[in-house]
């Protein structure tokens, strides 16, 4: 039975009624023939197509091409797709070897952007990442060598085994769009996104990012153990890769570029924004939290959820996209002590507790 | 802490308070107080109007300069107390009269008026304020000292207003609230009543005490000339009985006249003429009649007892002698004291109770005859104010059952006696009739007359009291009498109707004739007893007259066949339950519980159309809610609508489609802007309506979680086809269908 | 009286309370006779015994049921010393008694030997307002319902600390424990109303709950009837200990040479000496006059920072307030070891068992210690 979009987090949630089909997709069980009509029409002819209508192609046709990739993790598959669509950062907490790198190529192949890795290890100096500029004796002047954050999609891995120097000229540059090195800046590119990796933590030695630092992250998701079916066929072909080199890109950086735009600007209404904000502040005031999630969190929840409106064929965000979002928005910025995992959780005591609108 | 520590730091003042409002009222209770003592001539309207203004004025300065008073205020103050109280002591030992504690309360009140107006200029914290407004409570006391109607309750209650508001303020401004608090002040304020009206109901009646209160005072009075003839308020000649140029040729109060003419129809109204206070009801006699001539009673020129009418100077208190038929040294010697309160001018007769004592009455003299008459050498004006100390001689059945029976000749006090002439004089009839007689011994035949010598006055008495119970119709209503007529025998064979008059002067023709020393009485019998002021309120109506009849050792004893008076003053409980009843069944309880309903019924609807929700989206979310809580499911309040109506759709799958697309399109119209056409609202606020009553079904699914699609293919199926079965309309119409795109094939 | 635990089987009525409640049925029962027989006359005496009985029976049954329904549970963390008195009781309540008893007997003599009905009328009004105001506050105490909505997380021993309460209707919340000043819960009249709730805690600890006295004396404002409510708050408070003077114990790491010299927080470390460039080196690390010396660009190089780990083990006496000194101890010693940008191990003993982890910042070192118990 075709369920559609799953929620993100783990957190029982109903299922998101999208909008209208996608137009030229035939969608099963639906009559043949019917024509769609609220809103405005889609045009098929020659004139520039509604940016917000492509954002929603571009959405299904990402999300489709990415569960086609990796199989058995619609979570993740659809936080990556949230993730690219409203510009934020992705941040994975998982154990190795579930195929993070996979998903990290399949979203750079589909969206045709350029990746670069970056293992994160103890070692790891700022510059390492950001770039340097060396001294070229022949020409007697100092050249700018980029470093690897100069990339569509920069994926680092372990980043909690990175000394916390290097953390934060990451992160710094994450906020600021730009790098700066030895007093001159350089602008990152545009769409810039970037997924950080995280062991889980508990063991000595290792640099905890620190609840400021996380919150530049606006999603956070886990791959996880895939079931024994999935495994099987994971291991049958040769974990994923046939799939992978076959991908055709869907989008090019431009049409990217265009789809984050336009899904800044998809409809929000009063009261879902209250609604959002009040999650939020729900969050600083319960359980063992040491300190809630920031203003900044609404913000990066609201585009969340906008992201998952187009993601479901809509140009409104109803409270519905909020709640289907919000485990995978909150629950990486209120680390309680003790045992990690309480996150989503807690996330989840807060939607219960929450009132939803309804009118 | 030692002692002088402690007392210093209770007595420190605290903040300063800056409630106005606990101010107002503290001042406004002040004015009542001052309002009432001047309504009761305690206060000169001078005096109170200083007061008035020394209260508010001090008030303002003390509010202005709360922060920080005035040091100098306080020695101020002390002296000014000084000066008020030494005042009050040199007022007193020069005016008071001893033994009227009256006398004490003007000055008492105008001191009390002093110190607390002085006193408002230095009230700077919340205690003081609070002091302020427990002293008008001595004010309002010395007020309702004086009181003896009911018309200090408007004072009163707008004290308890003021004490109310005040003390409500006290709380408001100690527990920071700010608002007007209606609801406590109208729950104090019944709270308070309801107490203080059990309290009056509990607690008895108080009783004078004994050398405390001999109130007397004059007003509006003028001497008296004549020492015989009885006059009016006024002072004018003579008293007169009903109109002057009536048929009798006497004016003025029924029977306060040298005669008393059974004759004359007069019909007596609700007006009080005096109030009473009392130890106990008793009968308050003014005059006493000897002589009947068949139409009128009279009071002979003789004299009586010897005696003709004396007149005792010296001025109040005045010692009425006794006389040898008043002498009861067998009655119990209870002393009965009465202060009565005259609310309007009457004639110069001292009503008492017998045997009378003492009189404490304004004047020089007064003038005292031997059969028990009291009259004033002043006439008594509106306001007037006298107190009898009366032995009480009334004595029981059983005592005067058996003080007829000759005692031994030891034993008879020769103090006691009825004189011979008194006895023919007390006997006298105008002519024998002889049907009288007959009926008179017929009446009283069954009377044992068994041991030799045993007169049975008192069965006899008491026989022709319980035929007149029950054989006479008593009425104010009846025809004049006939010229000529003799009074009693017209009555006793003629129709039987008559009032107090013709039955009395019955009894006593009757008692006569059968040799028993019997006179007619007139006078008041005790009216409504008012619990709050514990007074009887005489009224007009309550003169009366009854019969007199003397017993050795007892004196002359009261009958009565028309009225009783009770032993003891009533409870104000009882008298306060009685009124209460009475005016509860006198409630008109048709129109009242109409407007109740009328009001309840206004109440309701307005309350259900202020829940009414105002858009179609609420409505739509309202019916949902509504017909999932009888299918089991009631809407959780995290759940959004559209993830409600599929959860609902699981429990109700008829309607899975129709619920879906009704939530979809409400979202739409909320979050997206996008209103559906008014027929598509039309069409989902019908489904929704049916909706909303909806029968739950007697195996009723319970909560589906999404995916369990397995056992319930068929309807999930139904569901998501949506426009292909049941809700063809809607789905058709609504633009939202409900698809997912087919994105995740890999699953 | 506090109780601790939860009671399943309910106690047997103590002998003292049957007697009260007998007591006071019969007191109520000849009260209803007296009435009964001002009211309606000798004849309803017997009705008066009748009401005697009910009242006899219903207060019985009204002292038992109240006895059963006291709270049962207290939190573990509060001290066993406190006692809390959940039920209604009047506060300092032998001053404003004694003196209305004391006005009434005077007025009630003067009013009855007065002989005036008005004066024993205003009486009875006067002891209306008095009864009224000594006795309706009962109400109002009883039914409102404070909870506590915002609390921080983190507080230290002597320091004060805002809580957020809601208080249904206007009432005087004071501290029991920990301490505070009385704050009164003002406003409107009607409503749920915010106190701001500054208490003190005493010493280092958990708190899961607070417990205060919530007071009111509507609506006259003679007498404060009051009852102590434990409020559960939001969320666990862990109260750090205060900093005394550090320890001598910490003072030596100061004075240590070699590889175990404390790590310096800047951003070069100490300089070494110089070194080649090379690629990768920052610009600004160029040292230009061993650069111009040497003939080629030449770096700064610097120390190495070391990041050995310091060991702390906390234990903790078992006399309180020795325990509170030695934690004191530890947390000045250990926060000037944070101030150093020290890494810290530090093992204390929880109520779950041994804990070794290491401390990142003061927050997580005042929660450790407030958790920490005695071995």
């Amino acid at each position: 039975m075709t369920t559609g979009i799953e929620t993100l987090g783990g957190a029982e949630q109903p299922v998101p009624v999208p909008g209208r089909p996608v137009p030229g997709r035939p969608v099963p069980g639906l009559v043949p023939g019917l024509v769609p009509e609220a809103g405005p029409a889609v045009s098929t002819t020659s004139s520039a197509p509604d940016p917000i209508d492509d954002a929603m192609a571009l959405a299904s046709e990402l999300h489709a091409a990415l569960s086609g990739v990796l199989l058995g993790t619609p979570v993740a598959v659809t936080t990556a797709v949230i993730a690219a669509l409203s510009g934020t950062h992705l941040l994975i907490e998982d154990v190795p070897g579930v195929g993070k790198t996979v998903l990290a190529r399949a979203l750079a192949a589909a969206l045709g952007a350029e990746l670069s890795r970056v293992q994160g290890h103890p070692d790891l100096l700022p510059s390492d990442i950001t770039g340097v500029t060396v001294f070229s004796p022949d020409t007697a002047t100092w050249e700018f060598r980029p470093g690897p954050v100069f990339a569509n999609i920069v994926l680092l891995d372990e980043m909690n085994r990175t000394p916390p120097r290097t953390q934060s000229a990451l992160l710094e540059s994450m906020e600021e769009q730009q790098v700066s090195v030895d007093g001159e800046s350089w602008p990152l590119p545009r769409p810039h996104l970037v997924i950080g990796t995280q062991n889980p933590v508990g063991q000595l030695g290792t640099y905890p990012l620190a609840e400021s630092q996380l919150d530049r992250f606006g999603l956070s998701t886990s791959i996880g153990y895939p079931d024994a079916e999935v495994e099987t066929q994971l291991v049958l072909h040769n974990g994923g890769r046939f799939a992978l080199d076959s991908l055709t890109p869907v989008a090019d950086t431009d049409r990217w570029e265009r789809a984050i735009d336009a899904t800044a600007r998809v409809h929000v209404v009063h009261q879902v924004a209250e609604y959002a904000v009040a999650l939020v502040r729900a969050t600083r005031s319960t359980g063992s939290v040491r300190l809630g999630a920031s203003p900044r969190a609404a913000i990066s929840l609201l585009r969340s959820a906008q992201a998952h409106a187009v993601l479901s064929a809509r140009r409104y965000v109803t409270p519905g996209d909020v709640q289907a979002v919000a485990v995978a928005s909150l629950s990486h910025r209120l680390i309680a002590e003790g045992s990690g995992g309480e996150g989503p959780v807690l996330v989840g005591r807060v939607i219960a507790d929450t009132p939803a609108p309804t009118t | 802490m030692t002692l002088w520590q402690r007392f210093v730091d209770v007595n420190r003042p605290g903040p300063p308070e800056h409630s106005v409002s606990l101010r107002a009222a503290s001042v406004a209770a002040l004015l009542a107080g001052i309002g009432a003592c001047w309504t009761e001539g305690l206060l000169s309207p001078a005096v109170a109007a200083l007061a008035v203004l020394a209260t508010v004025v001090g008030n303002v300065v003390a509010y202005r300069r709360r922060a920080n008073p005035w040091p100098g205020i306080k020695p101020i103050l002390a002296v000014c107390a000084i000066g008020g109280f030494t005042w009050f002591i040199l007022t007193v030992t020069r005016t008071a009269t001893p033994g009227d504690i009256a006398t004490v309360e003007a000055p008492l009140a105008v001191l009390f008026a002093w110190v607390l107006s002085t006193h408002a200029f230095d009230v700077p914290s919340r205690r003081d304020v609070t002091y302020s407004l427990a002293g008008s409570t001595a004010l309002i006391a010395v007020a309702a000292a004086q009181s003896v109607d009911i018309t200090l309750g408007a004072w009163v209650l707008a004290w308890v207003a003021c004490c109310v508001w005040g003390l409500v303020a006290m709380w408001q401004s100690m527990s920071e609230t700010a608002g007007l608090p209606w609801r406590s002040l109208a729950g104090a304020g019944f709270l308070v009543a309801v107490v203080a009206v059990a309290i009056v109901a509990i607690l008895p009646a108080p009783q004078v005490s004994t050398s405390l209160a001999f109130t007397s005072s004059s007003a509006n009075s003028s001497p008296v000339d004549s020492p015989t003839n009885l006059t009016d308020g006024n002072g004018a000649l003579p008293a007169h009985a009903a109109s002057p140029a009536g048929r009798t040729g006497v004016g003025g109060f029924l029977g306060f006249a040298k005669s008393l003419d059974t004759g004359a129809r007069v019909s007596l109204g609700d007006q009080v003429i005096m109030r009473v206070r009392a130890t106990r009801p008793n009968y308050w006699v003014g005059q006493t009649f000897d002589q009947w001539n068949g139409q009128s009673w009279v009071q002979s020129a003789n004299p009586v007892n010897g005696h003709r009418t004396q007149k005792i100077t010296g001025g109040s208190p005045f010692t009425i002698p006794t006389y040898p038929d008043q002498v009861a040294p067998l009655s119990s010697g209870q002393q009965d004291i009465q202060t009565f309160y005259l609310a309007t001018s009457g004639p110069n007769l001292v009503f008492h109770a017998d045997n009378a004592q003492r009189v404490y009455l304004q004047t020089r003299s007064i003038y005292v005859t031997a059969d028990g008459t009291i009259a004033s050498a002043l006439s008594m004006g509106k306001g007037t104010i006298y107190t009898v100390v009366s032995d009480d001689a009334d004595a029981t059945a059983a005592q005067l059952q058996a003080a007829t029976v000759p005692a031994p000749a030891d034993q008879i006090d020769t103090r006691s006696t009825l004189g011979a002439d008194e006895q023919l004089r007390y006997l006298e009839l105008p002519h024998p009739d002889q049907r009288v007689t007959t009926l008179a011994a017929e009446i009283t035949r069954g009377v044992a007359n068994s041991s030799a010598g045993d007169p049975h006055t008192y069965g006899k008495v008491a026989a022709i009291e319980q035929w007149m119970t029950s054989h006479v119709h008593y009425t104010t209503d009846i025809p004049p009498l006939p010229a000529g007529a003799d009074a009693v025998d017209s009555f006793l064979f003629g129709a039987r109707r008559g009032y107090c008059e013709q039955i009395s002067t019955a009894t006593v023709v009757m008692l006569r004739s059968l040799g028993i020393p019997a006179r007619e009485a007139v006078g008041y019998v005790p009216g409504p007893f008012n619990p709050i002021t514990d007074l009887y309120d005489i009224q007009a109506r309550d003169a009366h007259a009854w019969v007199q009849v003397w017993f050795p050792g007892y004196g002359w004893q009261n009958f009565d066949p028309t009225a009783t008076v009770p032993l003891v003053n009533p409870a104000p409980g009882s008298v306060l339950a009685r009124s209460f009843g009475h005016a509860l069944s006198r409630l008109p309880w048709i129109p009242l519980a109409v407007a109740v309903g009328v009001v309840g019924t206004i109440l309701v609807v307005r309350r259900r159309r202020r829940r009414r929700p105002a858009t179609w989206t609420t409505q739509v979310a309202a019916d949902l809610s509504q017909g999932g809580a009888r299918l089991g499911c009631p809407r959780r309040t995290d759940e959004t609508l559209t993830g409600y109506s599929r959860r609902l759709s699981l429990a109700a799958p008829d309607h899975g489609a129709d619920l879906n697309s009704a939530a979809s399109l409400v979202e739409q119209a909320t979050y997206g802007g996008i209103e559906p056409s008014a027929d598509e609202i039309a069409s989902i606020l019908t489904f929704t309506r049916h909706f909303r009553s909806i029968k739950p079904r007697r195996k009723r699914r319970p909560d589906g979680s999404p995916g369990s699609g397995g056992s319930r293919g068929s309807g999930g199926s139904r569901g998501s086809d949506g426009s292909s079965s049941s809700g063809h309309d809607l789905a058709r119409a609504s633009a939202s269908s409900n698809e997912a795109p087919a994105a995740s094939n890999g699953r | 009286m506090s109780r601790r635990g939860s009671s399943s089987t309910p106690k047997p009525v103590p002998t003292w309370r049957a007697a009260q409640a007998a007591l006071v049925g019969v007191a109520t029962g000849l009260v209803g006779v007296f009435v009964c027989r001002l009211l309606f006359g000798p004849a309803a005496a017997p009705f008066g015994i009748v009401i005697g009985g009910i009242a006899l029976a219903g207060g019985t049954l009204l002292s038992w049921s109240a006895h059963r329904r006291l709270p049962l549970v207290a939190s573990p963390l509060l001290p066993p010393t406190l006692r809390l008195r959940h039920r209604v009781h009047p506060v300092a309540w032998i001053g404003p008694v004694a003196a209305s008893i004391i006005t009434l007997i005077a007025w009630a003599g003067v009013a009855h030997s007065s002989g005036s009905g008005w004066v024993q009328a205003i009486g009875a009004l006067l002891g209306a307002f008095l009864f009224v105001g000594l006795v309706a506050p009962v109400w109002p105490a009883r039914r409102a319902h404070v909870t506590c909505t915002t609390c921080p997380s983190d507080g230290r021993a002597g320091q004060p600390m805002e809580l957020l309460l809601q208080a249904d209707r206007p009432v005087r919340v004071r501290p029991i424990h920990p301490g505070g000043a009385d704050h009164q819960a003002g406003g409107a009249q009607r409503g749920s109303r915010t106190v701001t709730l500054i208490v003190t805690p005493a010493r280092r600890g958990l708190l899961d709950a607070v417990v205060v006295e919530v007071g009111s004396s509507a609506p006259f404002g003679l007498l404060w009837w009051a009852r102590d409510v434990e409020l559960p708050l939001p969320r666990l408070l862990h109260v750090a200990p205060r900093t005394s003077p550090s320890d001598a114990r910490f003072e030596q790491i100061d004075h240590s040479t070699g590889d175990a010299a404390p790590r310096v927080p800047s951003g070069l470390g100490e300089p070494r000496g110089v070194r080649p460039y090379a690629p990768g080196d920052p610009r600004r690390a160029v040292h230009w006059p061993a650069t111009s010396h040497a003939g080629k660009l030449m770096v700064r190089e610097a120390e190495r920072p070391t990041d050995d780990p310091v060991y702390v083990e906390v234990d903790l006496p078992r006399d309180r307030d020795a325990a509170e000194a030695e934690a004191e101890r530890v947390m000045a010693g250990v926060t000037a070891c944070l101030a150093r940008r020290q890494l810290v191990v530090m093992t204390t003993h929880e109520a779950t068992g041994r804990v070794v982890r290491p401390v990142a910042d003061q927050i997580e070192l005042g929660r450790r210690l407030a958790r920490a118990v005695p071995t």
